[in-house]
């Protein structure tokens, strides 16, 4: 009498175990070695997308399931599990008949006889698709966040994103956004395809997206709000197309989900991300809906960033134009008050009235650094806009040398300006650049050394470079400041903080002129001893 | 006869310096602030040229290459002056004899123009 209730039990089970798997979604399966039968639970059929009955039964109907370039890996690490007698754990893609794609992980235990021959394996699945997708949309996500902190240009950045999100995140990733005249322009468009891109793009050409449009992006650009389409109907379609042409289409494309989300820039809607899935069957889910939104939120913080960035540049560029302009309109007066000053200075001289001609040279002299200074906000602009030009050819380097060393000799009774070594050898480069290194350099050496008599220029060569020392016994300049010293607007103070004049301007223009011109310029120095300025240039043209 | 140099320069106060300067060297000078008239030349033709590069409405390489090309004027010496030292390359390439910085040093402006007249 005990059987037949066992019976009844067992019976009774069955549909509660189904029941059981089918609320916490876990397929079983057993694998029949012997007779390579499989066997699948209700719930797996389902998790598989099969419909009743539509499994043969054989591993090689399972084999097919699966998406193709996962095929050869699963099987693999399959038989290896039964070979080395380990449990199984797999993670793999399979296609539904209906074309959609789902990741699967399987666990399974495999019984052997005594000789150790496999019979059976038995196991569990299960469908991973929404963690898989769920991972897929956090890495989507970082890569992205790098990808936008990478560059201040948007539409490198934005082309890098659209591609990301292809094929993962979605079969096409689009960006529109509003140009200058208001009009939706689509300034990123990704598919892992290249000619399913070219079409796309005749097709848009061919059907423009109005402003005025009811959905999709021009329904987000005006209200602000993402528009979400987890499953789209042919009932929908139908709805959002204008005409029978655009229906097949858009029919042909077999749209299944859609996404699109705004991009703000200073709070206004400027853009829209699109993400819509069509071969992969995917239906977007709220996830999905979260990570474009995510995504959109750290787009338009890009934009926002690149926008300020290039406003400041464009400040910055402004800035510099404006000094070009003033420096320039500065010499004009300049120069006819130094010609004046000049010819005064002659008829005075020529007249005996030595008091008002030496009047008049002292103020050419206060002219010259006038007009220094104007040269040097002229070069910082020319440099800041990468507009400084070199005039280079052979020249005469130690008769340079002479000539301003005898020049700023005359600018000064303190001092003794003592020039040893020679180059012997014509040099290449710009002159009359080279030639404001060394005078900047001098003139530096005889602001910075009021109470000492001697300062030492000093010409070598050593390979194939020259090499130009100016040392002076003056105030010297602290460890923490040498480093500064080259950097532009930096002024070193004296010794009771008291600041040298000048604009801070000549040691920057110099040591980027010695870069441009290939070599290397440096400061060795002691507080209160003094300090030795060195540059070195290439003596030939550098080989392109 | 006094050698005949041809000042051009929109600023009128850079005009009457460089005058000043040049008739006290013994030179007949004559001035223009306006480029347009400087092609046309009826009169005698200078001895030298002395041409603003940035003349208003007119480009002195502009005019630089054109008296250079025109027979009656290609063997006119002349030197450009500009308030941009970088210009001296585009200067040479329009056909100008010399180039001078502004704002430059008489001696600098007299021996320039010594080597051509």
């Amino acid at each position: 009498m005990a059987k037949p209730k066992v019976q009844i039990a067992k019976k009774d089970n069955a549909p509660r175990l189904e029941l059981a798997q089918k609320a916490a979604h876990i397929g079983t399966f057993e694998w029949d070695f012997q007779t390579n039968k499989v066997i699948w639970s209700q719930e797996l059929k389902n998790i598989y997308g099969r419909q009743k009955d539509s499994f043969k039964g054989t591993y090689s109907d399972v084999a097919n399931a699966m998406f193709s370039p996962d095929r050869k890996a699963t099987n693999q690490t399959i038989q290896n599990a039964i070979k080395e007698q380990k449990e199984l754990k797999v993670e793999y893609r399979i296609v539904w008949p209906d074309k959609s794609m789902h990741w699967l992980q399987a666990r399974g235990k495999t019984f052997y006889n005594v000789k150790g021959k496999p019979l059976r394996m038995i196991g569990v699945v299960i469908d991973i698709t929404d963690r898989k997708r769920l991972e897929d949309n956090l890495q989507f996500l970082s890569d992205a966040s790098r990808i936008f902190s990478s560059s201040l240009d948007f539409q490198t950045t934005v082309n890098s994103v659209a591609k990301l999100a292809v094929p993962h995140i979605a079969d096409w990733c689009a960006v529109d956004m509003l140009d200058s005249k208001g009009e939706i322009e689509q300034v990123a468009l990704a598919h892992k395809d290249p000619k399913k891109i070219a079409w796309a793009r005749r097709l848009r050409k061919k059907m423009p997206v109005s402003r005025d449009d009811t959905s999709g992006v021009p329904k987000v650009l005006r209200t602000g709000k993402p528009e979400f389409f987890p499953y789209i109907s042919d009932e929908m379609l139908i709805a959002a197309v204008k005409n029978k042409e655009q229906l097949k289409i858009i029919r042909n494309l077999g749209i299944s989900s859609a996404i699109t989300v705004p991009l703000r820039m200073n709070k206004k809607v400027i853009g829209a991300i699109t993400f819509v899935a069509t071969e992969s069957g995917h239906h977007f889910t709220k996830t999905d809906l979260a990570t474009a939104q995510e995504l959109a939120n750290r787009a338009s913080l890009a934009l926002e960033n690149a926008r300020l960035y290039t406003e400041s540049q464009n400040a910055l560029k402004q800035r510099n134009e404006f000094i070009s302009i003033a420096s320039h309109e500065l010499k004009t007066p300049v120069t006819s008050i130094k010609a004046y000053a000049q010819v005064l200075q002659r008829r005075f001289s020529k007249m005996g009235d030595q008091l008002a001609a030496t009047q008049l040279e002292k103020m050419d002299g206060q002219l010259v650094k006038l007009t220094n200074l104007i040269n040097d906000l002229l070069d910082i602009t020319k440099i800041e806009s990468g507009k400084i030009m070199f005039n280079e050819e052979k020249f005469d380097f130690d008769g340079l040398i002479s000539e301003i060393v005898e020049d700023l000799q005359h600018t000064t009774d303190a001092h003794h300006i003592v020039q040893s070594g020679k180059v012997s050898k014509k040099v290449f480069g710009d002159k009359d650049r080279i030639g404001q290194v060394l005078t900047n350099l001098i003139s530096n050496a005889i602001k910075y050394s009021p109470h000492s008599k001697k300062i030492l220029v000093q010409v070598g060569t050593y390979n194939n470079h020259v090499k130009v020392c100016v040392k002076d016994y003056g105030v010297g300049i602290s460890k923490e400041k040498q480093e500064k010293v080259f950097e532009r607007f930096y002024r070193v103070s004296g010794p009771k903080e008291d600041t040298y004049p000048g604009l801070g301007l000549g040691l920057y223009i110099s040591s980027e002129i010695v870069k441009r011109q290939g070599g290397r310029i440096w400061v060795e120095s002691t507080e209160n001893k003094g300090s030795t300025f060195c540059f070195t240039l290439p003596i030939e043209q550098k080989k392109h | 006869m006094k050698k005949k140099i041809l000042v051009a320069d929109d600023d009128p106060a850079i005009v009457d310096a460089i005058q000043m300067i040049l008739e006290d060297e013994g030179f007949d000078v004559e001035t223009t602030v306006n480029g347009e008239t400087v092609g046309k030349m009826n009169k005698r033709h200078p001895d030298l040229l002395l041409l603003d590069i940035w003349m208003s409405g007119q480009d002195g390489r502009e005019i630089a290459k054109r008296l250079k090309h025109e027979k009656k004027t290609k063997n006119i010496p002349i030197i450009l002056i500009s308030a941009t030292k970088d210009i001296e390359k585009s200067a040479k390439e329009a056909g100008a004899d010399n180039f001078l910085a502004k704002p430059f040093e008489i001696q600098d402006l007299l021996k320039i123009v010594h080597r051509y007249v």
